[in-house]
Parts: C-alpha cells; sequence; structure tokens
C-alpha cells in the first residue's frame, strides 16, 4: 500500500471521528430535539436609585417581552462589571425593586446589574441571554 | 441406411475413446524410472549413506528449530491482548517499545479527553441558561472529538502492531533457522569477538 493511500485513509478516519457528536440531551436544549422557545433577550433597561435615611432603593424596569416566549424575569447583581453575579430577584412583571428593606446588602456605592428572560417548561425554567451589565450608584 | 449410420457411430466413438485415453496412455507407469536410485543423485552405497546422514542431522536441527522458533498465533495473541508484547518475543525491543509506548500514550490520551467531555457533558445536561447549554455542550464537544480520534489512532496502530508481527515472527524464525545452522556448522572450539567460546 502506497503511503498516499496511507495518509487518506488517516485522513478519511479522522474525519469520521471527528464528526461524531454528543447527543443534546438537555430537555431545555433549543437546538435539541424538543419544540424549546429561547426567551428575548430584556431590552430598554433604565433604573432610579433613591436614599431616604437608612432606606435604600433601586428600581428597575424595561420592555416587556412577549408572553410566548417568556414567563418572568431573573435579576443579578454583583459589584463589578466583570465580577460574578448573584441572583437577587425573580419576577413576573417588567420591574424590580431591590430595597435595603429586605436586603441588608444595599449599602452606598456602586452595584452592577443583569436582567434576563425565563420561559417555564414542564422540564425547568429555560433562561435566555442576560443583558449587559449596567452600573447603578446607590447614594 | 441404418447400417451406414451404425457403422459411422461406431468410428466416432472409437475416436472419442482414442482422444480420452491418449493422456492416460501417455502417463503410464514408468517401473525403470521408479527403481532408479541414480536419480537423487547417489551413485552408491556410500553417496546413500551420506545422505542419509545429512537427512538426520537436518531432522535434529528441525528439532531444535521447533523448540526455538517462535508460534505466529501465540505472538498474534500476545499482542493483541498488550501491543508490542509479540514484537518483544521476537526480539525487536525497539519496535515493541514504540508500539507500546504509543498505545499507552493514545489510551492515556483518550481516557483523560473523554474524562474531561464528559465533566462538562454533566454541566452541560443540568445548564438552564442558554449561553451556558451552549457553551457546555461546545466545551464537551471537543475533547470527545479528540478522545475519538486518539481511539482511532489506538486502533489503526493495534491493526499495524498486528500485521508487524506476524512479518516479525517469520523474519524471527528465518533468522532463528539461519543462526542454528550457522550454530551447528562452528566446531566445539570457536574464536568469537568476545573472546573463546567452548561449547559441549
Amino acid at each position: 500500500m502506497s503511503s498516499r493511500w496511507l495518509i487518506v485513509i488517516i485522513i478519511l478516519f479522522a474525519c469520521f471521528f471527528s464528526s461524531c457528536d454528543l447527543k443534546r440531551s438537555n430537555p431545555l436544549d433549543p437546538n435539541g430535539e424538543g419544540d424549546i422557545v429561547i426567551p428575548d433577550p430584556v431590552t430598554g433597561i433604565s433604573y432610579t436609585a433613591t436614599a431616604d435615611q437608612d432606606l435604600r432603593v433601586v428600581t428597575i424596569r424595561w420592555v416587556a417581552n412577549s408572553p410566548y416566549n417568556t414567563d418572568g424575569y431573573y435579576v443579578y447583581r454583583g459589584i463589578g462589571y466583570n465580577s460574578s453575579f448573584a441572583l437577587v430577584g425573580t419576577v413576573t412583571i417588567n420591574e424590580f425593586t431591590h430595597s435595603s428593606a429586605n436586603d441588608p446588602s444595599i449599602q452606598p456605592g456602586y452595584y452592577w446589574y443583569r436582567v434576563s428572560a425565563y420561559k417555564v417548561y414542564p422540564e425547568g425554567k429555560l433562561e435566555g441571554r442576560r443583558s449587559e451589565p449596567f452600573s447603578v450608584k446607590v447614594p | 441406411m441404418k447400417a451406414i449410420n451404425k457403422i459411422l457411430l461406431a468410428v466416432a466413438l472409437c475416436l472419442l475413446m482414442e482422444i480420452v485415453a491418449a493422456p492416460i496412455k501417455a502417463q503410464s507407469f514408468d517401473i525403470q524410472a521408479f527403481s532408479d536410485t541414480t536419480k537423487y543423485g547417489w551413485k552408491n552405497y556410500l553417496d546413500r549413506n551420506a545422505y542419509r546422514e545429512d537427512l538426520k542431522q537436518r531432522q535434529e536441527l528441525l528439532q531444535i528449530y521447533e523448540m526455538e522458533a517462535q508460534p505466529l498465533n501465540t505472538n498474534i495473541l500476545k499482542s493483541a491482548l498488550i501491543p508490542g508484547w509479540g514484537q518483544f518475543s521476537t526480539k525487536e525491543s525497539t519496535k515493541g517499545t514504540v508500539i507500546l509506548g504509543a498505545e499507552i500514550v493514545l489510551a492515556g490520551g483518550a481516557y483523560y479527553f473523554m474524562d474531561r467531555a464528559m465533566s462538562k457533558y454533566r454541566l452541560y445536561e443540568k445548564a438552564t441558561q442558554v449561553d451556558d447549554i451552549e457553551k457546555y455542550y461546545k466545551d464537551a464537544q471537543v475533547p470527545y472529538q479528540y478522545s475519538f480520534i486518539m481511539i482511532g489512532f489506538a486502533g489503526i496502530i493495534w491493526a499495524y502492531n498486528i500485521f508487524d508481527v506476524i512479518q516479525s515472527t517469520q523474519d524471527y524464525n528465518v533468522r532463528l533457522w539461519e543462526e542454528i545452522i550457522e550454530r551447528t556448522q562452528r566446531g566445539p572450539v570457536n574464536i568469537t569477538p568476545t573472546g573463546v567460546e567452548v561449547r559441549f
């Protein structure tokens, strides 16, 4: 057998094995076999931050998504643009109020928030793409 | 008219029998040629005796050869179980080391990449956010393909190892036969590059 044939066989072999795909077994995978709709990204975000003596309140609003692809929203908060973000609230309307009355971690300073939409399926909640982090100055 | 037909048929049958029987007649047993003892090159009793001695010696060599020769099936089985083992048996240690080393590296690499792929795949199965789902799937897919490519190459080397052990065993046995003949042709005392060799 010539070396040319050997190279061809090896390339075919490598192509065959590299085309082996993992099964998309996650029931929430939009590229899987299920009829899954991805929630739209959250847009039109605005916010207000107020402080009245010891009470500090951050209110975030956005444009509501279509109910076809969205059942609710997640709100995350971090201490920097590239920091990790923790879930601080789940709402079903297009507004979220983050108050120091409920969360004593709200102190004067800068915080970063992200918002995402989710859709409820029998297998669980599928969360859409998160918004870009935006900074909020708490007075 | 019928009589003519019968005659023609008889003639045709005779011709046919002649054609069929001709090669049989040509290959008739030749007792002279069979009993001719000079056909083996023996001119007399001494020649025949010398031939017998030579045959006896070759039979003894064959016995030694059969004891020392590597059985092909055993070597194939060895190399099928542990790649390179058969090559070690045929004294081709370098080739055996390369094959065994390559198989260990490829099998180890395949296991490593498969393990990485599966740990990412478990994250993918639990993910609920679209970006995480896609990210973990891609993270799992790449090492999974590497793993399969390595398994494939390990398979190719394994197949080559089987092919090679057949040739190695045959070469070894040919060398062994030549070595046995050379060994017996030498006297009991020989001067070798490493010193004086005395065989009892």
